[in-house]
């Protein structure tokens, strides 16, 4: 794997913080367009395909969504976050048709999922997708919320919700926990978006660029707040400082004396009468 | 059940009051306009902490008056800036959050959010059925 297109320390950072990463406008136009003609003709099914084989055996001809993955800046970020041989979980076209003025229930998909290691989602958009044509809206920072599906459904808005407004090509990588939901579609055109599952393989440790892994960007990106968590933001930056030392092995990793001071329950006897 | 709310309901002090399934049904006297339903629009704010004053930072809208409609990512700041605030503006508070210990083993364990403050108001509109 070519460096250059694995993600970097401050990447995963981001990743931890908010459950999510985009890029605008990284999928050429070509594949975009093959892509969009792939859905027209129905040459991709709509139906899963077999769970759990390798991601590599998926599509090998097609020159829209297989050509998406197969892309080197694609599959840097996802041995960055899942590693190498991932396996393929499920995919969707999500169809949201002209003058659908209902926004979908906030969820997360699959079924509460308390794991460490972690599945990603790849959610692409192979068209311009304008605010009024809805996009999908995130949640930055819901992924480690211990939640099951749409038990989050009586939530309609949150302080720093991000809806997917985007230039065609653009790719969004979900985390599985993350909160998210389809956009009401207020233009006369069908909105596609396209998700791919994948799962890990391999241990989640250090499979991204660490050149930078000391660098003091790290923290900034580590504990960025979320206005919406009031409260429970320390809790928040203890679950983080938990994922980092997953992800990095450092099992001392720390920030603000979190997880130190409440690990601290030392053991070792003063002998008596030497006080 | 039958239900005589303190507050002033429009049409006068000789109506009787009637709530059935979250709709207060006003019955006019004798000589005065029909029956006028009053229907609840709730507020669902989710503060920063317990305390009423507190900061929102997320917040749902029902209206069952069919005046608003509401829906997922429908706006982008708080309707209010706390739960107090609005209190002032006529919303009523019907459901404080309750609080409980965490369990042993998930004190750091997030999921919900925990300071949601549940409000009405009753308006006339909406159909029937």
């Amino acid at each position: 794997m070519d460096k250059q297109h694995l993600l970097t320390s401050v990447q995963m950072a981001s990743f931890v913080a908010d459950g999510m990463l985009r890029f605008d406008e990284l999928i050429p136009d070509e594949i975009n367009q093959q892509a969009m003609r792939e859905i027209d003709e129905e040459r991709i099914p709509r139906s899963y395909e077999k769970q759990g084989q390798p991601l590599s055996d998926l599509w090998p001809d097609s020159q829209g969504f297989g050509a998406m993955f197969r892309l080197p800046q694609v599959q840097g970020i996802i041995h960055s976050l899942i590693g190498p041989d991932p396996l393929y979980d499920h995919h969707a076209f999500h169809r949201v048709g002209p003058r659908h003025e209902e926004g979908q229930t906030w969820h997360a998909d699959a079924i509460i999922d308390t794991r460490q290691h972690f599945d990603i989602q790849l959610f692409y958009y192979p068209h311009d997708t304008p605010r009024e044509m809805g996009g999908t809206m995130f949640l930055p920072g819901s992924h480690l919320r211990r939640i099951h599906e749409t038990d989050i459904g009586r939530y309609q808005n949150f302080v720093g919700q991000m809806p997917i407004v985007c230039k065609a090509g653009t790719l969004a990588i979900g985390h599985h926990g993350i909160w998210h939901c389809a956009q009401p579609n207020h233009t006369e055109r069908m909105r596609y978006m396209f998700k791919l599952r994948l799962n890990p393989t391999v241990r989640q440790l250090l499979l991204w660029n660490t050149d930078d892994l000391d660098s003091p960007e790290i923290h900034k990106a580590l504990f960025r707040n979320h206005k919406w968590y009031g409260n429970d933001d320390r809790l928040e930056y203890a679950n983080r400082i938990k994922f980092w030392r997953f992800l990095t092995g450092n099992d001392k990793f720390d920030s603000n004396y979190w997880l130190t001071r409440i690990e601290n329950m030392p053991e070792r006897r003063v002998p008596v009468g030497t006080a | 059940m039958i239900f005589c709310p303190a507050g002033r309901l429009a049409g006068g002090s000789r109506a009787r009051d009637v709530l059935s399934l979250g709709t207060i049904r006003k019955i006019g006297s004798l000589g005065e306009r029909g029956n006028t339903i009053l229907r609840q629009k709730l507020l669902i704010l989710y503060c920063r902490t317990p305390d009423l004053k507190s900061e929102v930072g997320a917040w749902s809208i029902y209206d069952a008056t069919g005046k608003e409609h509401h829906t997922t990512g429908d706006s982008e700041t708080p309707p209010y800036r706390s739960v107090f605030a609005a209190m002032k503006d006529g919303w009523r508070v019907i459901q404080f959050p309750q609080q409980f210990p965490a369990y042993p083993g998930m004190e750091l364990n997030t999921a919900y959010l925990r300071f949601e403050y549940i409000l009405e108001k009753l308006e006339e509109g909406g159909e029937n059925g």
